[in-house]
C-alpha cells in the first residue's frame, strides 16, 4: 500500500515540463543512438552522465531512461534494413527482420518492431514497478555479513559468466577492486594506491571510469570501421491494413515473461533473451519454417524480448545494488552522481526520485512509440552518417563532459587512458562490465566485511551465520563451477555421441 | 603476432602489474592493507594461470589464427589529436578547439566531403555552447580568440 502512495506522488513529479521535456529528448537521442551501428544504450548514457550533474535528479534520470529504452527499439532499425544489429540486442531481430524487408515489407517490419518494443518496454517498467517494492523490503532485513556475501555474489556471477575464459573476467574484476581502492581509506584515512598525488587522493570518480571504458571504445572503433556507402533497403508505399496484428498478442505474452525474466538473471542480458524469445516462439510454432524467412512473429518474438528485459534489469540494481549488466552499471553510476546511493534505503530515503525513475521507464516506453511512429524516417536517415564523422564528436563531447564535472584536466587525462585501456580489453576479450561493477561493488563489500568483522569483536564465523549467507555463499560457489560443469557437459556429450557412432 | 603470443605478453604485464601492486600495498597497515594484499594476491595467482594457458595455446598450436589487423594510424591520429585538443581547451577555449579538432580529425580520418565537414563542426559547436553555456552554465575556460578580440 506504500508502494502505492509513493507511485501515485511520484506521478505528479514525472508529469512536470523539465521531466516531461527531458523524457523525449532523451527518447530521441536514444533511438539515434541504438539505430547507429557500433553506438549502444551503455555509450549514451556513459557519455551523458557528466552532461547531466548540474540537472535535477529526476529531468537527468528521465533523459538516462529514454536512452536505454529508445536504444534498444533503435538497435532494429538497421537489423531490419541493414542486416546489421544496432545494438546486441538487435542480433535475433535479423533474422526475420531484413528477409522481411527484402520481400518488400520494410515497413511492417519496422512498425512490428516499434509495437513490439513499447509493449516490451512498458511490461518490463512495470515489472520493475511492482517488484522492486517488495524486493527493497526483503533487502532491508540483510546483515552486513550477508551484504559482503551479496557484492561477492554480483561480482562472481558477472566476471564468470560474463567472459569465454573466466580468469579474464576475474582479472577485470580485481582491477575493478583495486580501482575503486584508490584514495583515502574511509575507515583509517590511509592512503592507499594514490602514490602522493593529490588529484588521486579523493579516489576515482566512477563517471570517469565510465565515460573511459565505455565512450571512447566505440568511437576508435566507429573511426577504424570501414562502414562506407551503406545503403539501407528503400520502404516501398505498402500497405500493412490487412496485417493481422491480434495474433502477434499471445507472441507478446511469452516474450514479454522471457524478457524480464532474463533481466533479472545477473549477466544475461537482452542479446539472450531476444534469442530466447525467437527460439521459444520458433519451437512453440507449428509452422517452424517459416522463421529466418521473414516471419513477423520472428521479429515480434526478438524486440519484445529485448525491450521487456530494459526495466527489469535494474531490479536488482535499484534494491541491492548489485547491477546485472554494464548498462544497469552505468545507471548505477548516474545515481551516484545525483546522490542516490543504490540499495533498499534508496526506497526508504529518496522515494519520490526513486519511484519517478521507475515511472520515466513506463512513460518513454510510451514516448518510444510516439517518436518512432512519427519520426521513422528520421531515424533511418540517421543511419547514413558517416563514421568517421561521428568518431570525433563522441569523443569532444566526452571530453567536454568530464571536464565540466569539477573542471579537472587530471580526470580528462584519466578518461583518455581508461579509454585506451577500454580498447584494449577489448581487443584482448576481457569484459570491462565486471571492472566497473567492482568499482561500485568494492566499497559496499569491503565495509560489509569490516563492519561484520568489527561487530564481532574480530571473529571471522560471523561471515557464515545465517541461512542468508550461506545461500549466497552456494551461488557463489554454483555460478564459479558453473564453466567447469559447462566444459564437463560438452566432454560428456561427445564421448556419448562418438560412442553412438561408433 | 598471432593471438597466444599477444595473450602471453599481456598475461605477463597483468603478472608485473599484480607484483608491484602486492609491494606498494605490503606498507599499507593491517586493516587498509588486508583487502588490497589479498585482491592483488588473488589478481597475481588468475595472471599465472593466464600466462600457463598462453603457453598451452602456444605449445598446443591453439589460436595461431594472426589478431585482427589494429589500425595503429587511426589510433596514433586519435590519441594524439584527441591530446592535442585537451591541451587546446585551456589555451583556445572549448569552442575553438572543438571547431578545430571535429574536421581535421574527421578529414584524418578519411572523410572527403569538406562541405558535410564543415556544416557538422557549425552544428556540433553550436550544440555545445547551447548544452554548456546556455542550458547547463556551466564555468569553461574563456574562448582565446574572444578574449583577443575584445580585450
Amino acid at each position: 500500500m506504500e508502494s502505492f502512495t509513493h507511485i501515485y506522488d511520484a506521478f505528479f513529479i514525472v508529469f512536470t515540463i523539465p521531466v516531461m521535456i527531458s523524457m523525449i529528448i532523451g527518447t530521441a537521442v536514444g533511438i539515434a543512438i541504438g539505430a547507429l551501428p557500433g553506438l549502444s544504450a551503455t555509450m549514451g548514457i556513459a557519455v551523458l552522465i557528466p552532461l547531466t550533474f548540474t540537472m535535477e535528479p529526476l529531468v537527468a534520470l528521465g533523459m538516462i531512461a529514454g536512452i536505454y529504452n529508445g536504444a534498444m527499439y533503435g538497435g532494429s532499425i538497421p537489423a531490419i534494413l541493414l542486416r546489421i544489429p544496432g545494438t546486441p540486442a538487435g542480433i535475433a531481430t535479423v533474422f526475420d527482420g531484413y528477409p522481411m524487408a527484402q520481400q518488400g515489407k520494410a515497413k511492417l517490419a519496422l512498425r512490428i518492431s516499434l509495437t513490439s518494443s513499447s509493449i516490451g518496454s512498458a511490461v518490463s517498467a512495470l515489472a520493475l514497478l511492482l517488484l522492486a517494492p517488495p524486493l527493497a523490503k526483503v533487502a532491508l532485513q540483510f546483515s552486513p555479513a550477508n551484504y559482503f556475501w551479496l557484492s561477492a555474489f554480483g561480482l562472481t556471477s558477472i566476471a564468470v559468466l560474463l567472459s569465454k575464459n573466466p580468469i579474464k573476467g576475474l582479472i577485470a574484476a580485481c582491477l575493478g577492486l583495486l580501482i575503486g581502492m584508490v584514495g583515502i581509506d574511509t575507515m583509517t584515512g590511509a592512503e592507499r594506491f594514490s602514490f602522493d598525488s593529490l588529484d588521486l587522493l579523493s579516489g576515482i570518480n566512477i563517471i570517469v571510469l565510465l565515460t573511459g571504458l565505455y565512450a571512447i571504445p566505440p568511437a576508435i572503433e566507429l573511426a577504424f570501421s570501414s562502414m562506407k556507402n551503406i545503403k539501407p533497403i528503400a520502404q516501398q508505399n505498402e500497405k500493412d491494413d490487412d496485417f493481422r496484428w491480434s495474433k502477434l498478442i499471445p507472441v507478446w505474452f511469452k516474450s514479454s515473461i522471457i524478457g524480464v525474466i532474463a533481466g533479472i538473471i545477473p549477466a544475461v542480458g537482452g542479446n539472450i533473451a531476444a534469442l530466447l524469445a525467437w527460439n521459444e516462439q520458433r519451437r512453440s510454432d507449428p509452422d517452424k519454417d517459416k522463421y529466418g524467412k521473414g516471419a513477423p512473429e520472428g521479429v515480434a518474438a526478438a524486440e519484445c524480448a529485448n525491450n521487456a528485459d530494459t526495466a527489469a534489469t535494474l531490479i536488482p540494481a535499484l534494491t541491492l545494488g548489485i547491477p546485472g549488466s554494464a548498462v544497469a552499471a552505468v545507471i548505477l553510476g548516474a545515481l551516484l552522481v545525483h546522490g542516490l546511493l543504490p540499495g533498499p534505503q534508496l526506497f526508504r530515503e529518496n522515494a519520490e526520485i526513486t519511484y519517478g525513475f521507475m515511472i520515466t521507464m513506463l512513460v518513454t516506453s510510451g514516448l518510444m512509440y510516439i517518436l518512432g511512429r512519427f519520426g521513422s524516417r528520421a531515424f533511418i536517415h540517421i543511419l547514413k552518417l558517416p563514421a568517421s564523422l561521428l568518431a570525433p564528436m563522441i569523443i569532444s563531447l566526452s571530453v567536454l563532459g568530464i571536464y565540466a564535472l569539477h573542471n579537472s584536466f587530471f580526470e580528462v587525462w584519466l578518461m583518455l587512458c581508461f579509454g585506451v585501456l577500454g580498447l584494449v580489453m577489448e581487443r584482448l576479450e576481457i569484459p570491462t562490465a565486471p571492472t566497473v561493477l567492482a568499482v561500485i561493488l568494492g566499497p559496499m563489500a569491503e565495509e560489509s566485511l569490516r563492519r561484520s568483522i568489527l561487530m564481532s569483536d574480530g571473529q571471522y564465523d560471523v561471515l557464515f551465520e545465517g541461512g542468508i549467507s550461506w545461500i549466497l555463499i552456494g551461488l557463489i560457489a554454483m555460478t564459479s563451477l558453473t564453466p567447469v560443469i559447462k566444459k564437463m557437459l560438452v566432454r560428456f556429450r561427445g564421448s556419448r555421441d562418438g560412442a553412438t557412432i561408433k | 603476432m598471432n593471438k597466444a603470443k599477444v595473450e602471453l605478453l599481456s598475461s605477463t604485464v597483468v603478472t608485473i602489474f599484480s607484483i608491484f601492486g602486492l609491494i606498494e600495498a605490503w606498507g599499507y597497515s593491517a586493516t587498509s592493507g588486508f583487502l588490497p594484499r589479498i585482491v592483488l594476491f588473488i589478481m597475481l595467482a588468475l595472471s599465472l594461470i593466464w600466462i600457463a594457458q598462453s603457453l598451452r595455446s602456444i605449445f598446443k598450436l591453439k589460436n595461431q589464427e594472426k589478431t585482427t589487423d589494429f589500425e595503429w594510424r587511426k589510433f596514433f591520429l586519435i590519441v594524439s589529436s584527441s591530446s592535442l585538443f585537451v591541451l587546446g581547451i585551456s589555451y583556445l577555449g572549448v569552442i575553438t578547439s572543438s571547431a578545430i579538432f571535429t574536421p581535421l580529425l574527421a578529414l584524418g580520418l578519411g572523410y572527403r566531403n569538406v562541405k558535410n565537414v564543415i556544416i557538422a563542426a557549425v552544428v556540433f559547436c553550436t550544440l555545445i555552447y547551447v548544452v554548456f553555456r546556455v542550458v547547463l552554465r556551466i564555468p569553461l575556460p574563456p574562448e582565446a580568440i574572444s578574449v583577443l578580440l575584445m580585450g
